[in-house]
């Protein structure tokens, strides 16, 4: 696909903190996520991963610290354009086409005034990628949430951005679409391309990743491989849970238990 | 309905609606043949001359209404992320005649003070419609609640000051229910510059209201400034349609009407809404006003009185075929 040919980007963030309404909600957060790394974070509900992930879209502003895409400041407009970014859940207006929808996601990328023919290229070549181009002519509130979780991660990926963040992309999905994403991701990040990602689904995070990042209370625990990250102690410590480690085709996963 | 058959008839329309409004009416009827023949370069009597003067006049008048009204209604709904959204629901337009009726109330006729009374009428209005909005919660609901409520509240003072002004003002209470019956060439002036400085402005942010499609958080992450976008909209709608109001009265439906059948025909990329919901609305009031002056010759009926009756059927008819997020 050669997304990443000509630039491959670093994503560098150091001894950022976000207060929101007088609240610390991340605190002193360093991190380096190199290009061709699915980077993941993960941590309870509440620990900042979501926070996190919008002060690298620029949507929140740090109260200190830097985050640098490719060398840039987060706030310049050359940052803007080289991130993709799709949300949890689903934020475009429900009355809205989805080929208006991943049209209108190519701002900053194409410059001319109207749609150009590069642009709806772009569009369809994404929508096949993720199998939604029988969806192109819906409106997004007809869309279960399955299939407005994939227009959201299309929608980030006709930026062809160089750094892609995506917010719990797993959630909502089947076990077929969470393969196509996860597939989708490695392919993505073999062409160069820096993913950043959050997750609920540890025993997926340690498939898909290549390096997890551990965060509590706005604080990072740890971050390192998924094997390093993942352990049974560090997350029962963590999630203040307890934890079944299981072992099977060579995979190990942690879930929850329902006994006490 | 196809999109490019869609767009043919309304470029079609527009142009013959203008030389049907110059040629009806209650006095004089000149038929399309001889109007042609002006275009051609033939002249005219000269009171024909004078009745196509104020045809005109009263044509330009309608398609400035259906102008203004039809963008500021597609504008607020999409930074307000709410269907419903329209000048006259939201208070916009209750707020803008209050500072007009006040003007007159005062004696300052000037169209200036008309319009920057209008203005503040409207913006202040909106203030208030946004302070109930912040108190109820903020969803698409609350805010046409709070604005519902504020605009009957408002308009129960303009009824009570528009009945001091009939004995004082020529057409007040045509004025009240929307009518471009005794608009005069230099209010259709003092109107038009606004309305259409406003239009050109937010047609140049198109690509950036566009992006407020896929949310205020991803809009951001585009590099948008979405706080900026908004209060431009606001300011624009506001001015806009208090100087539509200052014309012809607080005019209802075309501003939800005009928009939703674009956009149920044409989609919803902001940089095509725009220019076509403008040819619906100027057209929805052209047609508007041909009907009122063929309808009723001795007393017109307002103008709201046939947007309303004309663009419900056909709202309702789009939305039927959309139901149930039918798709295309």
């Amino acid at each position: 696909m050669e997304w990443c040919l000509i630039m491959k980007c670093v994503v560098d963030v150091r001894n950022v903190k976000v207060v929101l309404n007088g609240k610390v909600i991340l605190n002193d957060v360093s991190f380096k996520a190199e290009p061709g790394e699915i980077f993941t974070i993960v941590g309870p509900n509440g620990a900042g991963k979501t926070t996190l992930l919008k002060a690298l879209a620029g949507i929140i502003r740090t109260n200190s610290g830097t985050i640098k895409v490719c060398g840039y400041d987060l706030v310049s407009k050359s940052a803007s354009s080289l991130i993709g970014y799709a949300p949890a859940s689903i934020t475009i207006d429900p009355w809205c086409k989805v080929i208006d929808a991943l049209i209108a996601a190519r701002y900053g990328i194409s410059n001319t005034f109207l749609p150009t023919t590069k642009d709806y290229e772009e569009v369809y070549r994404v929508s096949e990628l993720l199998g939604i181009t029988h969806l192109l002519n819906r409106y997004v509130g007809s869309l279960s949430s399955g299939e407005g979780k994939l227009v959201l991660i299309a929608s980030a990926l006709v930026r062809r951005p160089k750094v892609l963040l995506l917010d719990e992309p797993l959630a909502f999905l089947d076990v077929r679409n969470q393969a196509l994403i996860m597939k989708l991701l490695r392919s993505l990040s073999r062409e160069g391309l820096t993913i950043i990602t959050t997750s609920h689904e540890l025993h997926l995070v340690s498939m898909y990743s290549d390096k997890v990042l551990l965060l509590n209370e706005g604080r990072v625990v740890t971050v390192g491989k998924p094997s390093e990250v993942l352990r049974r102690d560090l997350l029962e410590t963590v999630y203040n849970t307890k934890l079944i480690d299981v072992e099977k085709a060579n995979q190990r996963i942690l879930i929850p238990t329902a006994k006490d | 309905m196809n999109k490019k058959l869609f767009l043919a008839l309304i470029i079609t329309l527009l142009p013959l609606l203008i030389l049907i409004s110059l040629g009806v009416g209650t006095l004089v009827t000149i038929n399309i043949s001889t109007l042609f023949k002006v275009l051609l370069g033939s002249s005219l009597s000269k009171p024909e001359r004078a009745v196509i003067a104020r045809r005109l006049i009263r044509t330009l008048a309608a398609m400035i209404v259906g102008f203004g009204l039809s963008y500021s209604g597609l504008s607020l709904q999409y930074i307000l992320r709410n269907p419903l959204a329209e000048p006259y629901i939201i208070g916009l337009a209750s707020g803008a005649a209050l500072g007009v009726l006040m003007t007159y109330l005062i004696g300052l006729t000037h169209p200036l003070y008309v319009f920057i009374s209008a203005v503040i009428g409207a913006l202040a209005t909106f203030l208030i419609v946004l302070s109930l909005t912040t108190v109820l919660g903020f969803n698409p609901l609350s805010i046409i609640i709070a604005g519902i409520a504020v605009t009957y509240s408002i308009s129960s003072v303009n009824i009570f000051l528009i009945i001091k002004l009939l004995s004082k003002v020529k057409g007040a209470f045509y004025w009240l229910f929307g009518s471009v019956a005794y608009v005069l060439d230099y209010q259709l002036i003092y109107s038009s510059i606004p309305v259409i400085a406003c239009c050109l402005w937010l047609f140049l942010r198109s690509r950036e209201l566009t992006t407020l499609v896929l949310g205020d958080e991803v809009a951001r992450a585009l590099g948008v400034n979405v706080s900026r976008i908004r209060a431009e909209v606001i300011v624009c709608s506001a001015i806009s349609t208090a100087a539509v109001v200052a014309l012809a009265g607080p005019v209802g439906f075309i501003g939800l009407a005009a928009p939703w059948i674009a956009r149920l025909t044409v989609g919803t990329d902001f940089r095509r809404l725009l220019p076509i919901s403008i040819l619906t609305g100027s057209i929805m009031c052209i047609t508007a006003d041909i009907i009122i002056r063929i309808s009723s010759p001795i007393m017109e009926v307002p103008l709201t009185a046939i947007t309303s009756f004309m663009g419900t059927p056909i709202l309702i008819y789009l939305l039927m075929k959309r139901l149930g997020w039918s798709g295309a």
